[in-house]
């Protein structure tokens, strides 16, 4: 019985001696990836005969153009987002100030989130920079965001620009922050 | 996400840095096992026979980067500050790997001549993935502190089989210093997947005169997915039967080689050498590939403002986007059969034997018949072929027969990624039972979640001799 005896030590020598300690596994609830990604959003350079008269009575004038985001109310941005960083940089070269008006809709047309954003009046020599963030943080708001599948952007001016020059320019950004 | 990181983690940390580097075995011929890494070993025994499903169990892998410890310890850091270290202490060339083999039958016998003929059955699973350092970053920390960096698309590289191996070997002494060995194999491919050679970039670029603040390139991108067997186990009514079916040559077929030799420069010293599975599986069977290919510029949305008519919508701008991006990148199934190269294995070692086992035996250690060298140390390599590069290992071995049932064998490795691997193991005959049992990483064994590297192998024959 010896030479059994003796791998029976060796083996059960070798079992016991092993283990896996000073770790917690529980600590794999605590895991969560927070990427923070930047994505460009819209961008446009309209020029002021662009402009439409809208309203009744002609009582301002506008652009408006629209598009679907389908990414926003996909169900892995719902459960991740939780914080958003709309950037916006409007250059504008026309003796005009602007009103600009951002919607979020969702799939029936309704608006879910909207903002305006005032644009300065500048010149064809010295166009002026206008720039807003737009930030979304609170609960509420993130769930209104992530219900909207389509953005539009509306430009209001009350007196016609149509007989002026220069340009209006956007480019704009997301930061969408995210947690999952 | 959390389930897929914790069970990546499970699976691959703590486990073999060069998958199927049975240091410990090669070389050891009180093991019949060694045939399998070496077709050349010289057998004691005149016939062997594996108890069923328990000769060889093997397991092995490991993390070149990253141990259960190191993200999993005891601490008041938070766990994610210590994963973000980890990833940025790894790069595109650490891995890990799991390989695992059971033995279902394996038999052995001496012939008329002398030369030792072997065979069997063991079933393997083999999986490696390289570290997307890149791919990484970006899930981690997402492209916004990385404007500028080109992420590295091509660093997706992983492969994954499951297969059956049907093997039949010769050793044989082919003169009085020289014993070759060789072994033909049918591979059985149960399933594989595999995911190498891509390329590509995707960068984020923030330059001056662009229509918007960012361009989102897409840059030379070639990826493929390669599968075989998925289909037909996922579909099947019973997995386990599909499974054994494709294992009993039911799937996709291959063949390989292993060759081996043992040479004794004179009555010491003795260099054996071996390459192991040289060979291939041809996918032709439940075949599925998918690839995507092309380049892709995103600037945003450019609003037109299009005069429209009352009622009538505008541009479909996100859909002409998606349009161009299926265009752009273009995307490929196909059922196209593919050949998969098995990963080779080399192992060589330089060994010198001394001392006799029993008080006054004379050992003429030439004569195979006669008595073995009691004491034996010397140096191994090990290399395996994998897609990027060859994975290398240096071992540094001592053996020794203790009685006259038991020996040992203990080997201390260095690798491109750890330099104090200590393995050891040891092998009894009591009787005609024939039991081994081999551990590496010794030095972790007192708390294996801070292993890197660990591996076993354990397994049951009967010795049989005719005198």
């Amino acid at each position: 019985m010896r030479p059994i005896i003796i791998i029976c030590l060796i083996v059960i020598s070798c079992i016991t001696a092993s283990c896996v300690k000073d770790t917690d596994f529980d600590q794999a609830e605590q895991i969560a990836l927070t990427p923070e990604f930047e994505l460009d959003l819209i961008y446009f350079t309209v020029e002021p005969g662009q402009f439409q008269a809208s309203g009744g009575l002609g009582e301002s004038f506008r652009v408006t153009d629209t598009t679907d985001i389908r990414f926003l109310d996909d169900n892995f941005v719902v459960d991740a987002l939780t914080r958003a960083e709309i950037f916006f940089r409007f250059t504008n070269s026309i003796p005009r100030d602007f009103t600009t008006q951002i919607e979020f809709l969702n799939d029936n047309d309704i608006v879910r989130y909207a903002f305006e954003i005032p644009v300065a009046g500048g010149s064809v020599s010295a166009p002026v920079i206008t720039e807003h963030i737009e930030v979304i943080e609170t609960a509420e708001d993130i769930a209104e965001l992530t219900r909207s599948s389509q953005v539009v952007i509306s430009v209001f001016v009350p007196e016609s620009p149509q007989d002026l020059e220069g340009t209006l320019n956007l480019q704009s950004k997301t930061t969408y922050f995210l947690e999952y | 996400m959390r389930s897929l990181i914790l069970i990546s983690l499970s699976l691959f940390v703590g486990i073999g840095l060069n998958a199927q580097n049975k240091t410990i075995v090669f070389g050891y011929e009180e093991i019949p096992q060694s045939l399998l890494v070496n077709p050349a070993a010289d057998m004691e025994q005149d016939f062997h026979v594996g108890i069923p499903l328990a000769s060889q169990f093997y397991l092995h892998g490991g993390s070149s980067g990253v141990s259960v410890y190191d993200i999993f310890q005891e601490s008041s850091t938070d766990i994610n500050v210590r994963i973000s270290e980890a990833i940025n202490r790894m790069d595109n060339r650490d891995f890990f790997t799991v390989n695992q083999q059971l033995e279902l039958i394996s038999v052995g016998w001496k012939n008329s001549k002398g030369d030792y003929l072997s065979g069997g059955i063991y079933q393997e699973v083999d999986v490696l993935t390289y570290f997307p350092k890149d791919l990484a970053d970006l899930a981690w920390e997402g492209n916004r502190p990385y404007i500028g960096r080109s992420f590295d698309l091509g660093e997706l590289s992983v492969t994954a089989e499951a297969l059956m191996v049907y093997h039949f070997g010769i050793s044989k002494q082919f003169s009085r210093n020289l014993r070759v060995g060789a072994r033909a194999k049918l591979y059985s491919s149960i399933a594989h997947a595999s995911s190498t050679g891509n390329r590509g970039t995707f960068t984020t670029f923030q330059t001056e005169g662009t229509p918007n603040i960012y361009q989102h390139i897409i840059s030379n991108a070639d990826l493929e997915v390669k599968t075989s067997g998925f289909t037909a186990l996922s579909e099947a009514n019973n997995v386990s039967s599909e499974a054994v079916g494709r294992a009993l040559l039911g799937g996709n077929l291959g063949v390989g080689f292993d060759f081996g030799v043992s040479y004794d420069w004179n009555r010491n010293w003795t260099f054996d050498a071996s390459i192991i599975d040289l060979g291939f599986v041809y996918h032709g069977n439940d075949v599925q590939r998918y690839g995507a290919e092309g380049d892709f510029l995103l600037d945003g949305i450019e609003f037109i403002f299009p005069p429209l008519s009352e009622g009538e919508r505008t541009l479909n701008y996100y859909a002409r986007l998606t349009d161009r991006f299926e265009e752009e990148i273009v995307r490929d199934t196909s059922t196209t059969g593919y050949l998969q190269m098995r990963p080779t294995k080399v192992n060589a070692a330089l060994s010198y034997g001394w001392g006799t086992f029993g008080e006054g035996e004379e050992c003429d250690c030439l004569d195979k018949g006669s008595t073995q060298y009691r004491e034996r140390a010397g140096v191994q390599l090990f290399s395996v072929i994998r897609p990027r590069r060859p994975h290398m290992a240096l071992s540094a071995f001592y053996y020794r027969r203790l009685t006259k049932f038991l020996s040992a064998k203990v080997a201390y490795t260095v690798d491109e990624y750890s330099a104090n691997n200590l393995g050891a193991g040891f092998s009894a005959d009591l009787g005609p039972v024939n039991f081994y049992f081999t551990v590496d990483n010794i030095l972790r064994y007192g708390n294996l979640a801070r292993a890197k590297n660990v591996s076993l192998q354990l397994g049951l024959n009967l010795k049989i001799n005719s005198e």
